[in-house]
């Protein structure tokens, strides 16, 4: 068996070979240096960096609120992906526009901006502090960011499935006398449930790595409001750099299993449309 | 499919007054899951998404459209946003290159570790961007793989020399430069938050 199949078409090398060497260069070489720096510890002081009470604080926060953050945007991106799809009502160009727009604001304005609005004196913020709930510097404000933040990729992963839907098989299960939850739970959701598991976890990676945005809205209190990758930075700022790094390489498994589980769901979601087609 | 026949005997029997009515459509239940979905939709945006950018809007005209252009006049500005463009026309180029060569080799030939390219193409997608930041940071930083290097090639080079060394700055020290004040800024954030902490008590 050859490496690959043969083709008429012209320039696999040349492609191939600058992909490959690119990819070393800007992502393979550097994360080596992170794992070999993270491995020039000894295993004892490795242990002691990742699982310090600080560490394990900041990883409950981070994990916490971005799988918060991810699940709001899977019950909110499911109703704004479907209300894109199907309604028809004014401003829908705009707003279907406007899904994008963390993706092009910095996300440290996004950061001060949702500060401003959730503070105790902001727009929201004001109507939420009589009920007793503080959103700026707390927990909540971290998954509100993170929530913004990947909102978009919940969305946009979530819209062409929606657009795939034959909309002739919830109209034949409702003149066979289904309900609308039974059509619902029987016809739509098996046919989006990939995309919905894609959207939330492409938005849970996405959370997980945020900085520029949460550093503005959590108030950054060790133990409490403390994300992970904000303990990297602090470890830098001492010159740890070996503590980052080791910091940074649990980060990196995690990135790890996040991919594999997005290519196990998309390899699934072939295998079932295979399926459907014998 | 046992299961799927199992679970067509379990259907809702159909009620005479539905005969009228066409599936999915102009039904007052289907008006207000309808209507229901884009309220939510629409404030949940709102929140989220249209207050924050409004205030940027607000607090970018706070002081009148004129103070607003003012603040371009300060040298700083106008330094990170040359910078800001520069880097921006650097990597663009090279990622179209980048892109197109990647797009070729996926999309025109078959061949073995094809989805393993695709992830490993995915892989800064899912990696946070304190870590992309710190990987250079161990590559060329002062102790890092090429920051020895680049810091023995600099001698007595003159101009290029110069360049070389503003360019190992930009990227070693500059970024330790750079931070001090960062971290500075959130020691303040965190006295703040302490003060606010404590005047809440007093409250």
């Amino acid at each position: 068996m050859s490496f690959r199949k043969p083709s008429v078409l012209p320039g696999f090398g040349l492609t191939f070979g600058f992909t490959t060497f690119f990819l070393s260069a800007i992502v393979l070489l550097p994360l080596a240096a992170l794992v070999l720096a993270a491995a020039s510890m000894h295993w004892s002081e490795f242990v002691a960096v990742v699982s310090s009470p600080r560490a394990l604080g900041s990883y409950r926060l981070s994990f916490g609120a971005s799988a918060l953050a991810a699940s709001i945007n899977l019950v909110f991106g499911f109703i704004i992906a479907w209300t894109l799809v199907r309604y028809e009502f004014p401003g829908r160009k705009l707003i279907d526009a406007l899904i994008d727009m963390p993706f092009a604001l910095p996300t440290a304005v996004s950061g001060i901006a949702l500060t401003t609005v959730f503070a105790r004196h902001g727009w929201i913020g004001r109507y939420l502090e009589p009920l007793g709930v503080q959103v700026a510097y707390t927990w909540l404000g971290v998954t509100l960011a993170l929530t913004l933040i990947s909102m978009p990729f919940s969305v946009r992963a979530m819209q062409p499935a929606l657009l795939e839907l034959q909309r002739e098989l919830e109209e034949a299960a409702e003149t066979l006398g289904a309900g609308r939850l039974y059509t619902f739970r029987r016809i739509i959701l098996p046919t989006v449930l990939p995309a919905l598991l894609t959207g939330f976890t492409l938005s849970f990676a996405r959370a997980v790595g945020e900085y520029g945005s949460v550093i503005f809205i959590a108030g950054n209190l060790p133990m409490k409001t403390e994300i992970t990758p904000l303990l990297i930075v602090i470890h830098l700022e001492q010159f740890d750099y070996r503590g980052a790094a080791a910091l940074g390489v649990v980060m990196l498994l995690l990135s790890f299993v996040v991919l594999l589980t997005i290519n196990l769901l998309q390899a699934w979601n072939r295998r079932r449309h295979v399926q459907a087609a014998h | 499919m046992a299961g799927e026949l199992t679970g067509a005997a379990g259907l809702p029997e159909a009620q005479p007054s539905d005969a009228a009515r066409r599936p999915g459509q102009n039904t007052w239940l289907a008006a207000i899951v309808r209507w229901l979905f884009i309220t939510l939709s629409l404030s949940f945006l709102a929140a989220v998404l249209l207050a924050p950018l409004a205030t940027v809007f607000a607090m970018a005209l706070a002081r009148g459209f004129e103070a607003y252009l003012v603040s371009f006049a300060d040298p700083d500005t106008l330094a990170a946003i040359r910078l800001t463009l520069l880097t921006a026309a650097v990597v663009v180029p090279i990622n179209t290159v980048f892109g197109l060569a990647a797009a070729w080799a996926i999309a025109k030939f078959e061949f073995r570790g094809k989805s393993v390219l695709i992830t490993l193409i995915d892989l800064p997608l899912a990696i946070s961007p304190v870590i992309s930041g710190m990987v250079f940071l161990l590559l060329f930083g002062l102790h890092g793989w090429f920051g020895v290097w680049l810091q023995r090639h600099d001698h007595g080079r003159g101009r290029q020399g110069e360049a070389d060394r503003r360019e190992r700055v930009g990227v070693g020290e500059n970024a330790r430069v750079s931070r001090e004040p960062l971290a500075e800024g959130h020691g303040e954030h965190r006295r703040e938050r302490r003060e606010q902490h404590r005047g809440e008590e007093g409250e």
